[in-house]
């Protein structure tokens, strides 16, 4: 009885609390519902049991999500709703991890980590693999890139269902002024006008541009522009990687 | 039957202050690891990651290395190394540079040598010799 109250207050008492937490902590703010399954290569991650991150599948065996979430991490593919029993959804344990060997986590740069899954998920509609950049080239200010995930939402508000919004990429060089550190590994996205941004939660999940992911969400103030890791950076790694395990 | 139900509500009260004292003891730190915080400030990161509820990698000073502290990091707590202030304060500088975000030749005053300090200066932060008033 005692084991059962705890089991239901404490997931309340969290509940309150998040839902409690402060507004300003931003969100995948000004999104909207993304249509179920229209982002098929989006991954949830729960990390050491909970859903903490997204990330993304770039090839049959591999998924890709940022380097500080790195921990015991399962991921779940074809999913909308993590609440509801889906059929869509593939569950699948991790093989191997491997983290960018450079990767910082005092100034969060090369934030990048590559999963290989214990076994290739099914590809159908609701399970598709999304193109990596082709060349190291930088995205032009401007461009417009969707990015989505399950993190917090307006008022800090958790959602089981997927959210998504666009945002353009902005300047590097207006960026710098607002993140100094900001290095050739990182692109920013957003615009101080707009309030559209990811939040907490959104971490290691995909911006999409032009049918390509260029970025991986990775940290921020509580207001855009946010900061991704620029994947085109990290193409030869990421080559070297998947090659040297087949 | 009613002695029963006495019996039964005892037992219970009996689980529940059991169960309230492991679940209170296991939040207690070990023996001998009283919390003693170490000499020195935090960093501050304005910055955060965008994981939900990013896992901490330390709890208390105690478990950090040397004269590393653990702070609130941009992603979880983690041990850092502690920012020392030296005696004195900055000179006060009125004018400025117009360069437009003149860089920074230090971050804090540990980074300056002898007793000099870390200021905001006439083109960006650097080492000055402090001020005793």
């Amino acid at each position: 009885m005692l084991v059962l109250l705890v089991r239901v207050l404490c997931p309340l008492i969290l509940l309150l609390l998040l839902l409690f937490a402060d507004p300003l902590r931003s969100q995948i703010i000004g999104g909207q519902e993304a249509k179920p399954h229209s982002r098929p290569y989006i991954a949830a991650l729960k990390v050491g049991g909970d859903y903490g991150c997204g990330g993304f599948l770039v090839a049959p065996q591999w998924v890709m999500t940022a380097a500080h979430c790195r921990d015991d991490i399962t991921v779940v593919l074809g999913a909308h709703n993590l609440d509801v029993f889906e059929e869509s959804q593939q569950v699948i344990g991790v093989q191997s991890y491997h983290e960018h060997p450079e990767y910082n986590p005092e100034s969060i740069s090369n934030d990048i980590l590559l999963l290989k899954l214990e076994f290739k998920p099914v590809l159908n509609k609701y399970v598709q693999i999304v193109p990596l950049p082709k060349s190291g080239s930088d995205l032009p200010a401007g461009t417009s890139c969707n990015i989505a995930g399950w993190g917090l939402i307006d008022e800090g508000r958790a959602t089981p269902r997927l959210f998504e919004t666009d945002v353009n990429i902005y300047s590097r060089r207006k960026c710098r002024m607002v993140y100094p550190w900001l290095d050739d590994g990182m692109i920013c996205a957003g615009s101080r006008k707009q309030l559209l941004d990811t939040s907490q939660g959104d971490s290691g999940g995909p911006m999409v541009c032009n049918g390509v992911v260029h970025g991986i969400v990775s940290f921020g103030y509580s207001s855009p522009p946010g900061v991704y890791s620029r994947i085109a950076h990290f193409l030869p790694w990421i080559q070297k990687v998947m090659e040297s395990n087949p | 039957m009613k002695t029963t139900g006495v019996f039964l509500l005892m037992g219970f009260l009996a689980l529940w202050s059991e169960m309230t004292n492991a679940l209170s003891h296991r939040k207690e730190d070990p023996p001998g690891q009283k919390i003693k915080e170490k000499p020195g400030s935090c960093p501050v990161f304005e910055v955060q990651c965008r994981m939900l509820n990013p896992p901490d990698k330390c709890d208390h000073d105690s478990q950090c290395d040397g004269p590393k502290k653990c702070c609130k990091g941009i992603c979880g707590k983690d041990c850092y190394s502690p920012k020392f202030e030296k005696p004195g304060s900055c000179p006060v500088f009125e004018v400025q540079c117009r360069m437009l975000n003149p860089p920074d030749k230090c971050d804090h005053d540990s980074q300056c040598d002898g007793p000099k300090k870390c200021c905001e200066g006439i083109c960006g932060k650097d080492c000055y010799s402090p001020k005793f008033v």
